[in-house]
């Protein structure tokens, strides 16, 4: 079934093939996108993951079908690469994203979870921080969506100091503590996304100004 | 034993009123209008809509059609997915609809569907529903002579209900609530009207317990005991203590007859489903119900038919002369039709046709 595909006549797919990664796998997929063959390359992926039963081609097939918003397809895999990789975190995370997708946020606290302990066995330190910020982002988001500041603080402080928060969880953030009436948290949430303006929707616009309005009237308060 | 099956099931549901992000998903599906990832999904489906007569080409969206899509691991054919989807996939969609805060139009499924195996990477259409898959053949009615069962429905309905007394229109209600059975979707409807249909035909009065119903239908199935096992000829009692599963199967539908009373009553009193009858009726007996009542009903019906040919007017009257009404116009003998259609049907494995 691969070698039908035109997408599998390509270079990028034989260094994909050869090497799974996420170097290969971000210039296959650029390449597939830019000539018109991105419906390609789900089929091609699984053809592959259905030949090696590597555990890297499922995660790479979750994350995928995730980024066409595939949500079936993405957990039944994102489970395969759990389950083949004999445990490893970052299918777990990819597990947790896709949870996250489904809203079920009881089970994405529950994934993170059991990451934060596999994450005290992990040496390399560059490795373990980017699983913390994953375990970070997810439990802001899955909290939030509860509307439940209180418990997701440690977690955002954790964000705010690494000084980076994806733009979902951004909004999660600021529609969560509007809820929660935590207007200091609308505010962080306004910082983060009122840059990308051409990428927010009107009700999120609407919350941006909302927590700016906020800051700023609590800066004019706080005058002397 | 065929291997364990790994399965995407996407059923098409409508959902017109609702409008939500794309896709959102409800317990362990997905809904969603997008086109499913893997090659020959949408050929299926086009295949499935065109089988269930409905027009694919203008999309799911503006029909306010959704597909609702989960996956099943290590299932054992492709039926038991598609019916759970179907039974899990109704349960989400009431659940929604019941708890919205406004009215929308029902949530409903249209039958349509496809089924992506994971391993073998095929997609399949849902053809057509899995209920209708009955025995099916073709009658050829001649009417030169008076012939069953023409005559008998003639009879009974060219005339006003009260001729035939209580055992005329129980019979009327009884065919009624046994088509009825055939119509639902959900095992444990079908289950419960079958219930409906048998006791029609058997109970004499409103405080007989259901207990005493199992001595009857297992009289009606040809193990007649105690009053009705004496009413039965020396000779067929002869032959059937000659067949050797007999004492077997006696006392096994005795027990199955026991525990279904006891489903049946968690499904008439505490809303009892499909999908949560397994605490009371596990798999097989299920199975074993299904088959049961399908060979009791008509046996009960023809009781009925044959005491009203003999003059009997009541339920109790019947079953007071069970005897007579079991014999009369009888060509099978009783031993013969015990162990090569009653004993034999039962023993034959689960297929399709059970589900």
């Amino acid at each position: 079934m691969v070698a039908a595909l035109a997408l599998c006549t390509s270079s990028e797919w034989a260094a994909y093939e050869s090497n799974p990664g996420p170097e290969t796998l971000g210039a296959l997929i650029s390449t597939a996108e830019g000539g018109g063959l991105g419906q390609e390359i789900a089929p091609a992926l699984y053809g592959l993951f259905q030949a090696t039963r590597h555990w890297k081609v499922a995660q790479h097939l979750a994350q995928h079908c995730l980024r066409i918003s595939s949500l079936t397809h993405a957990e039944y895999f994102a489970r395969e690469a759990l389950q083949l990789s004999g445990d490893d975190p970052f299918a777990r995370v990819s597990v947790a994203n896709v949870l996250w997708e489904r809203r079920l946020p009881n089970a994405v606290l529950h994934e993170t979870y059991i990451l934060r302990v596999q994450t005290r066995r992990i040496r390399n330190r560059v490795t373990r921080r980017r699983i913390q910020g994953e375990i970070a982002e997810l439990n802001v988001r899955a909290l939030m969506y509860l509307a439940n500041p209180q418990l997701a603080r440690p977690w955002l402080t954790f964000l705010i100091n690494r000084n980076y928060m994806t733009l979902a969880t951004a909004i999660t953030l600021a529609f969560g503590a509007r809820h929660a009436r935590a207007w200091e948290l609308v505010y962080v949430a306004a910082h983060v996304l009122a840059p990308h303006e051409t990428r927010i929707g009107s009700r999120v616009k609407a919350l941006v100004k909302q927590g700016l309005t906020w800051g700023l009237c609590r800066a004019l308060r706080a005058r002397p | 034993m065929t291997a364990p099956l790994d399965l995407v099931v996407g059923l098409v549901v409508s959902m017109k009123g609702l409008i939500a992000r794309d896709p959102f998903a409800l317990g362990a599906f997905e809904f969603t209008t997008k086109p499913d990832p893997m090659a020959g999904c949408e050929v299926a489906l086009t295949e499935s809509f065109r089988a269930h007569g409905h027009d694919a080409s203008t999309g799911l969206e503006p029909a306010g059609l959704r597909i609702a899509r989960t996956f099943f691991v290590g299932v054992e054919s492709r039926e038991h997915a598609i019916r759970s989807a179907r039974l899990h996939a109704q349960e989400a969609l009431v659940l929604l609809a019941t708890l919205l805060p406004f009215s929308v139009p029902p949530f409903r499924q249209t039958g349509a569907g496809y089924v992506f195996d994971l391993r073998a990477a095929q997609a399949d259409p849902v053809l057509l529903r899995e209920r209708t898959r009955v025995p099916a053949g073709v009658i050829a009615r001649l009417d030169e002579l008076a012939t069953h069962p023409d005559l008998a429905v003639n009879t009974l309905l060219s005339v006003h209900p009260d001729n035939y007394g209580e055992v005329g229109s129980a019979i009327r209600r009884s065919t009624h609530w046994h088509h009825l059975s055939h119509e639902v979707e959900d095992w444990t409807e079908a289950f419960l009207l079958s219930w409906m249909a048998a006791e029609t035909l058997t109970r004499v009065t409103s405080s007989e317990p259901l207990a005493g119903l199992t001595a009857k239908w297992l009289a009606a199935l040809g193990f007649g005991a105690g009053r009705y096992g004496r009413q039965l000829r020396e000779s067929d009692v002869r032959e059937l203590l000659r067949i050797p599963e007999y004492r077997h199967w006696s006392r096994r539908l005795r027990r199955l007859f026991d525990r279904a009373r006891r489903a049946r009553n968690a499904i008439a009193h505490a809303g009892f489903r499909e999908l949560d009858i397994g605490h009371y009726l596990d798999d097989e007996d299920r199975f074993l119900l299904k088959r049961v009542f399908r060979l009791l009903m008509p046996r009960l019906t023809r009781l009925a038919l044959n005491g009203l040919a003999l003059g009997v007017r009541t339920i109790g009257g019947m079953w007071r002369r069970y005897g007579d009404c079991f014999y009369h116009v009888r060509g099978v003998p009783l031993g013969v039709e015990v162990r090569g259609t009653i004993i034999y049907s039962l023993e034959q494995p689960p297929g399709a046709w059970d589900l």
